[in-house]
């Protein structure tokens, strides 16, 4: 049914409205990026304060048309708009067009990234103040941001895949903020190599992807699902793993609590774990001709919320115990991705992502909390709830809860499978060597 | 990956294991016995190293170098500097920047030299070894070697202009030599030459011996076993120690850290690392051993000799103090622990870490299980000694040809000179250099005080009269302010400073709450327990109120424990959108949220029960209420005989014995903060890191008490009935005050003076409200200005909300600066310090000298104040100098472990001093107490508390003694003297005036960093005004 002409001006000028709305609100971040990172590069850094007005006014602006322009949406009977803002780059056969999908789905992931990040931006304020490195966490939350944005908003598989390598490389440098003591910078670049690794993955699938459909547009995949090869599916959950923290790649993520605690809370608590059932929801046309596929997302959900949940029972230590907890539900989230109970998934998504957040920003506060809840209820906190371990003989309880602390053994596993890779690297790299030499090269010393 | 280090087969070559090493199956038991003897006898000296800091509830400052304050000051800061790998002094560049801004003088500096060097020459013509100190100081750049001083070399300007800045005489000297550009170079090449010749160093020397194997293996093989090892040991720690945070609790810790370990091990299920394994098969046969048996058995299968245990142990100890310090400290006080604890000791801790360090060695240098381990030896071979020989070479030509420059010896005189300029390298090293600096600061300082305290002794103030109100504060530095706002703003007040438990040692517990908390000194145990309870008009509602908290407070707890959970957590995740609310309320309003989203305290009206009748004993160890543990004995309550010791003790210490004012405000202080770990750290030191609000309240109900008046009597002191005593508390982060029981109070005045002196007292209150009023926005004035986020265009009241704010933000880590910038510590009366600005940096100990000829009361606060605002005072100089040796680094990443301490981010050792956040702003300085007494009195007085004479002595505190003139009426002011040693030298003031300023506000106001003394006009203390007598009580 066509609406009569005046109805249909009427939506195209609201379709306008609110596509002028997203742009904006879209792009705003990414300005406040490149004005923080060229005043450093220029070495004319915008003094603290700036940068944190800076912040909370580009998040509140972007919330703020974000927020108008679902409103128009809304109005105008439209759940979905295209923005496509030109080509950036194309050869034969390939073109990679800035075109971004704002649907419900992205609607509500973008609302919760920029809701998040005026919050953290406006804490971050006060809380990094003086900091040396102040205006660094500034440009790597905006960094996030612009991220999670594309993410959220990518309409295929290569803006998106753009949008997971800028929200690694935002993790990885705030893990390692404090950069002058090792452990974090050993931890960070552990995040890094593990998001490298399973970003073969993402980057194998989008070339599968391509190859498979000759493009890498959700809808025009949607369009041709039938012919995925399961590999196609394997690459993206692969590519998934590493961001989620999914078994055997938990490790990395209760390390990666050494930022200040604002970084940690919005990207472990709520918007870098998140990206990943994220994908996988996005991917779904793909990975729903298979249901192997659907069972191994499941599996892995599975796998890693009871690893989780094991592993976080015994840590004695706020934040780890954060991570686990955030692991696990994000477990869950796979979980409910692979029954294709994609609302649910939403919901979940969007509550914990809060709730963890908040629970992350007071981690500090944990002892004062303990100490006016025991005033309060008139009660010591002090013996705690037995679970399933009541019902272990002895010798189980202990092997159970030792394999618990030692977090699975997941960490040497790697290890040990890494020092095998590292042997053979090395074997090369003396193959290397010694052909250079015997033709004469010098030994260049590093 | 970054683990490439530990892993690999590659095996560097080491020097091979001794042979001569006891075997491990035939222990004789001679040597378990004699390794046992000295493994506890290394524990024993680790403990002393070890920081023993409190949990986190508990806080305490104290001396971050306790153990070495048997060595004078300097030599005890230097000592731990080499066993801490820690800085000794600021580096030398901070404190040229402070020469530059005039906060030390040429004149310091000078003084400090001549103290320090001997009058002798040093060689260079012209020049004595006192003035070339000083040259050196002023210019000397900093130490290089390697790529760095390669670069200065290459690309800086070093070999291209003479140094700067250059003595005038140097460089009129250097004038002869020729141009800079020509003649920089060759005394380069001099000096290379010089140092090669004087430098030499054997493998052998540099091979000495090393604390553990980690050491060593590290300089060879770049391995370091710590990988390993730490994360092991941390992980263990905190599953061991916590008390009730993780929701498993550890299976067998009843059994002891090392069984539950050893436990663990034998469970089923495989271990994946290789490393372990030799360790979990031994398991079974250590299991029936004891600690001790295994940690020796361990020593004597590496090849310990028992002369290299301590060696060992304490470089163990040292490279996980925190946590090794909190067993000790856990062991010693299980009391302070937040729950349920394990039991603790560091025989298991050490026998574990042995364990797991040996395996770890041996599997980092291809070990056989039984084999001994190399000697405790660096190994470094010809090739890496000749590399560090080259370093200390550079090093030293670098020296050289500096100091040249400064002695303006160019390259023609350099060969003749260069002896000399050897000698003064090894004389005058970077550290010496830095402390005469730190020194210097000192003095500056120092002098200052000390001339503006005599400054204020010749301008005498208006008489004083009888004032109206008096206030008794604690002595914190924070107070100081506090104080002297209530004196500006209303002259007829006069303050008071005792140690804030005001003499009321009490196990409190607040209503509500199911455990009690010593409110004393931390080095007090406290013997009576003082409840808070409902008012009886109040008991109805009060037990109504608290079944409906434990409802809500069961529910809380419950929600807090399960939405972490899997199950739980989805649930409450579903829900989790609510917490977007709360959430964006507080971090965008602190100032309001945090008034309204807590637990509320009971609003119900209540009253101490600080009574005990006087035939009732100690209470029986059954009912003592939780956290009580540590006391001797314990009881319900004071007798009335029992609380007139307690007010004529510590009315009689702070010189208060009369005449007394109508209205008494005994004023307690504690702070409040958010999202702070560190929340008892803030409250008040001495009440053991407690609210100081309870005992004030205690003391001013005791001193309201007839029958106690009637026992003060007896003892000569006489409080009329017109007067009397009200507790209260301030807030000193949001400088909120507030008062107990004034209608309690009203009520007890109405039966002692009648209706008409109700009033009296109603109006007395009424008035000091108004003043407390405005003194404390004064107060968040003047301490807003070193806030940088208080808002631009300050005024009190923007001040005050700006406070406000930052007390409940969860975002600040700074709710105050806390003690930071403290320096001094005034022991005299209030009318010596009275109209002299400060600046929040000194405690204020109230003593009257003439009352206490015997130096009875001197002793007490000698015992008390001044340890506790020394232990203050080293605490915040450490964690400044060396805020990642001493201090525990930024606050931002930190996590609670255990519910005990703090760790760096994911993990590591438990993090003792203060986070860089709360000492930002200090200036590292020991404390100058001036007390005002006889020097023999004082001598005395200290001599009797070994602590604090110690200090004293060795120059942990600084001691300056005002004797004033012998006539009152003279008009002069009296004599300072500084102890030195166990001598008195007299102070030679430096200058006679010090700037006089209207007010405090016109002393800080505009500014942001210390400001310097000023005299403060005051105007006369008005006696009460007529008009205050008898009238209608207003509603």
């Amino acid at each position: 049914m066509t609406p009569p002409p005046d109805l249909h001006t009427a939506v195209t000028y609201l379709g306008l409205i609110a596509r002028a709305l997203l742009l904006v609100s879209i792009s705003a971040p990414l300005m406040s990026l490149v004005l923080l990172g060229v005043s450093t590069l220029i070495n004319r850094p915008l003094p603290e304060r700036r940068s944190y007005d800076l912040m909370s006014y580009t998040f509140s602006l972007s919330l703020i048309t974000l927020l108008s322009a679902w409103g128009v949406m809304w109005a105008a009977g439209r759940s979905r708009l295209d923005l496509a803002l030109g080509t950036l780059l194309s050869t034969s056969g390939y073109a990679l067009d800035l075109k971004l999908r704002v649907d419900t789905a992205a609607l509500t992931l973008l609302t919760l990234n920029f809701a998040l990040c005026a919050l953290v931006g406006v804490m971050a304020g006060r809380y990094l103040h003086r900091e040396e490195g102040a205006n660094r966490f500034a440009f790597m939350i905006n960094l996030l941001a612009v991220s999670i944005a594309l993410i959220a908003s990518a309409s295929g598989l290569d803006i998106l895949f753009v949008g997971w390598e800028l929200l690694g490389l935002s993790s990885t440098l705030l893990i390692s903020f404090f950069m002058r003591r090792p452990s974090p910078v050993e931890h960070g670049l552990r995040a890094f190599a593990i998001y490298r690794v399973t970003d073969v993955g993402l980057l194998a699938g989008v070339v599968t992807a391509h190859h498979t459909y000759h493009t890498v547009n959700f809808d025009a995949i949607a369009a041709q699902a039938p012919a995925a090869p399961l590999a196609l599916s394997l690459l993206l959950i692969w590519g998934a793993m590493g961001k989620g923290a999914m078994v055997p790649f938990t490790g990395w993520m209760p390390r990666a609590m050494e930022g200040p605690t604002p970084s940690s809370a919005v990207f472990y608590g709520a918007l870098s774990i998140h990206a990943s059932p994220f994908l996988l929801m996005r991917a779904t046309p793909i990975l729903n001709e298979h249901p192997a596929a659907l069972w191994l997302i499941g599996l892995i959900g599975a796998t890693t919320a009871l690893h989780a949940r094991m592993s976080g029972r015994v840590q004695g230590d706020v934040k780890s115990f954060l991570a686990y907890a955030s692991i696990s539900q994000v477990g869950l989230m796979w979980v409910e991705v692979a029954f294709g109970w994609h609302t649910l998934m939403y919901v979940h998504m969007i509550g914990h992502a809060t709730l963890r957040t908040w629970q992350i920003i007071r981690s500090p506060s944990v002892l004062q909390e303990r100490q006016q809840l025991i005033r309060y209820s008139g009660k010591d906190i002090g013996v705690r709830p037995r679970h399933g371990e009541a019902r272990l003989t002895d010798r189980w309880e202990a092997a159970i809860y030792r394999v618990s602390l030692e977090r699975w053994h997941l960490d040497d596993g790697l290890k040990s499978l890494w020092s095998r890779v590292e042997r053979v690297l090395l074997m090369i790299d003396r193959a290397d060597r010694a052909i250079a030499r015997s033709l004469g090269g010098k030994e260049r010393d590093l | 990956m970054s683990d490439q280090r530990t892993q690999g087969d590659e095996r560097p070559p080491l020097s091979p294991p001794r042979g001569a090493a006891p075997q491990a199956q035939g222990l004789s038991d001679a040597l378990r016995a004699q390794l046992k003897a000295s493994l506890n006898e290394a524990i024993a000296q680790a403990l002393k190293h070890l920081p023993i800091q409190r949990p986190m509830d508990f806080f305490v400052l104290q001396n971050t170098l306790h153990s070495f304050e048997h060595l004078p000051f300097t030599e005890g800061v230097e000592a731990a500097a080499e066993l801490f790998k820690a800085e000794p002094w600021l580096p030398e560049e901070a404190y040229r920047r402070s020469f530059k801004e005039a906060r030390i003088l040429e004149r310091d500096l000078r003084a400090v030299i001549a103290e320090q060097v001997p009058d002798a020459p040093s060689g260079v013509p012209g020049i004595d070894l006192r003035e070339a100190t000083l040259r050196l100081c002023r210019s000397l750049p900093p130490p290089d070697a390697g790529a760095t001083l390669q670069w200065r070399i290459e690309e800086g300007e070093a070999l291209k202009e003479w140094l700067s800045p250059l003595p005038r005489s140097a460089r009129e000297a250097l004038r002869d030599e020729g141009l800079a550009h020509e003649a920089l170079p060759r005394l380069w090449s001099l000096a290379q030459a010089a140092a090669r010749r004087r430098v030499s160093a054997s493998p052998s020397e540099l091979n000495g011996p090393v604390g553990r194997w980690r050491d060593m293996v590290l300089d060879r093989s770049q391995r370091d076993t710590d990988d390993l090892v730490v994360p092991l040991m941390i992980r263990w720690c905190i599953a061991y120690i916590d008390p009730a945070y993780s929701q498993w609790p550890m299976p067998h810790r009843e059994e002891g850290l090392l069984k539950a370990a050893l436990r663990l091990w034998t469970a089923p299920l495989p271990d994946p690392r290789s490393w372990l394994a030799p360790l979990r098969a031994r398991v079974p046969a250590l299991l029936s051993q004891s600690a001790e048996d295994v940690a020796a058995e361990a020593l004597a299968r590496m090849g310990v000799a028992p002369d290299e245990v301590e060696r060992l142990i304490q470089a163990l100890a040292l490279s996980l103090p925190g946590w090794a310090g909190m067993i000790a400290l856990l062991a010693e006080r299980p009391d302070l622990a937040p729950g349920p604890l394990a039991p603790m000791s560091l025989v298991d801790f050490f026998a574990l870490r042995l364990l797991i360090e040996e395996a770890a060695t041996r599997s980092v240098l291809g070990l056989e299980p039984e084999a001994p381990l190399p000697p405790l030896r660096r190994s470094l071979s010809e090739a890496e000694a000749g590399r560090e020989a080259g370093r200390r070479e550079e090093e030293r030509a670098w020296s050289l040809f500096n100091m040249a420059q400064i002695m303006g010896v160019g390259p023609s005189k350099f060969a003749d000179l260069c002896r000399p300029l050897h000698e003064l390298i090894e004389r005058d090293n970077e550290v010496f250099r830095r402390r005469l600096w730190h020194l210097a600061f000192e003095r500056r300082y120092r002098v200052e005080a000390l001339d503006a305290f005599l400054a204020r002794q010749r301008s005498p103030l208006p008489p004083q009269r009888a004032p109206w109100l008096q206030v008794i504060a604690c002595i914190d530095d924070r107070e100081e302010s506090i104080r002297r706002h209530l004196e500006e703003q209303d002259p007829g007040v006069e303050t008071f400073g005792f140690a804030g438990f005001f003499g009321v040692a009490m196990f409190y517990q607040p209503l509500g709450s199911p455990r009690a908390r010593p409110l004393c000194p931390a080095p007090m145990t406290p013997q009576h327990w003082v409840r808070e309870v409902p008012l009886e008009e109040s008991e109805a509602q009060w037990s109504k109120d608290q079944s409906r908290r434990k409802v809500i407070g069961a529910t809380l707890i419950q929600y807090a424990h399960h939405s972490q959970g899997l199950i739980g957590g989805a649930a409450s995740a579903l829900l989790g959108v609510a917490a977007l609310g709360p959430m964006m309320y507080r971090l965008m309003n602190p100032r309001r949220s945090g008034q309204q989203l807590r637990l509320k305290t009971p609003k119900v009206r209540t009253r101490l029960a600080l009574e005990r009748p006087a035939d009732e004993g100690p209470l029986p160890q059954a009912q003592w209420p939780s956290g009580t543990l540590a006391a001797t004995q314990l009881f319900k309550g004071y007798t009335v005989e029992e609380m007139v010791r307690v007010v004529a003790g510590s009315l009689n210490d702070m010189g208060l014995r009369g005449p007394f004012s109508p209205l008494v405000f005994v004023m307690g202080h504690s702070a409040s903060s958010a999202n702070n770990p560190y929340d008892s750290d803030y409250q008040c030191g001495a009440c053991g890191g407690g609210q100081g609000g309870p005992n004030a309240r205690a003391f001013a109900q005791m001193a309201n008490d007839p029958r106690v008046r009637l026992g003060l009597r007896e003892l000569g002191v006489v409080i009329p009935d017109e007067t009397t005593f009200i507790g209260g508390m301030q807030d000193t982060s949001d400088d909120n005050i507030l008062f107990y029981d004034h209608e309690l109070i009203a009520a007890q005045v109405e039966e002692r003076l009648g209706a008409e002196g109700r009033a009296r007292f109603m109006q007395r209150l009424d008035k000091m409200v108004g003043v407390v009023e405005r003194a404390r926005l004064q107060n968040a004035y003047e301490r807003a200005r070193r806030f940088a986020l208080a808002p631009s265009d300050l005024t009190p009241e923007k001040a005050l909300r700006h406070v406000e704010g930052r007390a409940r933000d969860l975002a600040e880590p700074r709710p105050e600066y806390k003690h930071a910038t403290n320096a001094l510590h005034v022991i005299c009366p209030r009318r010596r310090s009275r109209g002299l600005f400060l600046d929040r940096r000194s405690f204020l100990t109230s003593y009257h000298h003439d009352l206490d000829p015997s130096g009875d009361a001197l002793e007490r606060h000698c015992r008390a104040g001044v340890m506790v605002a020394a232990g203050i005072n080293l605490q915040y100089l450490f964690s400044y100098i060396d805020n990642h040796r001493y201090g525990a680094g930024s606050k931002l990443p930190q996590n609670i472990a255990a519910l005990v301490g703090v760790m760096d981010g994911h993990q590591s050792d438990l993090r003792t001093g203060l986070v860089w956040q709360m000492v930002e702003i200090h200036e590292p300085m020991r404390m100058l107490n001036i007390i005002e007494a006889r020097r023999g009195v004082v001598l005395d007085a200290l001599k009797r508390v070994p602590a604090a004479w110690q200090l004293a002595k060795n120059g942990w505190m600084q001691v300056a003694v005002y004797e004033p003139s012998a006539d009152p009426n003279a008009g002069g002011a009296g004599a300072m003297f500084i102890l030195s040693g166990e001598e008195f030298i007299p102070h030679t003031p430096e200058r006679e005036e010090v700037p006089r300023r209207p007010s405090s506000r016109a002393c800080f106001e505009g500014r942001e960093d210390n400001v310097p003394f000023a005299l403060i006009e005051l105007g006369a203390p008005l006696e009460e005004p007529q008009e205050d007598h008898p009238r209608e009580a207003h509603a």
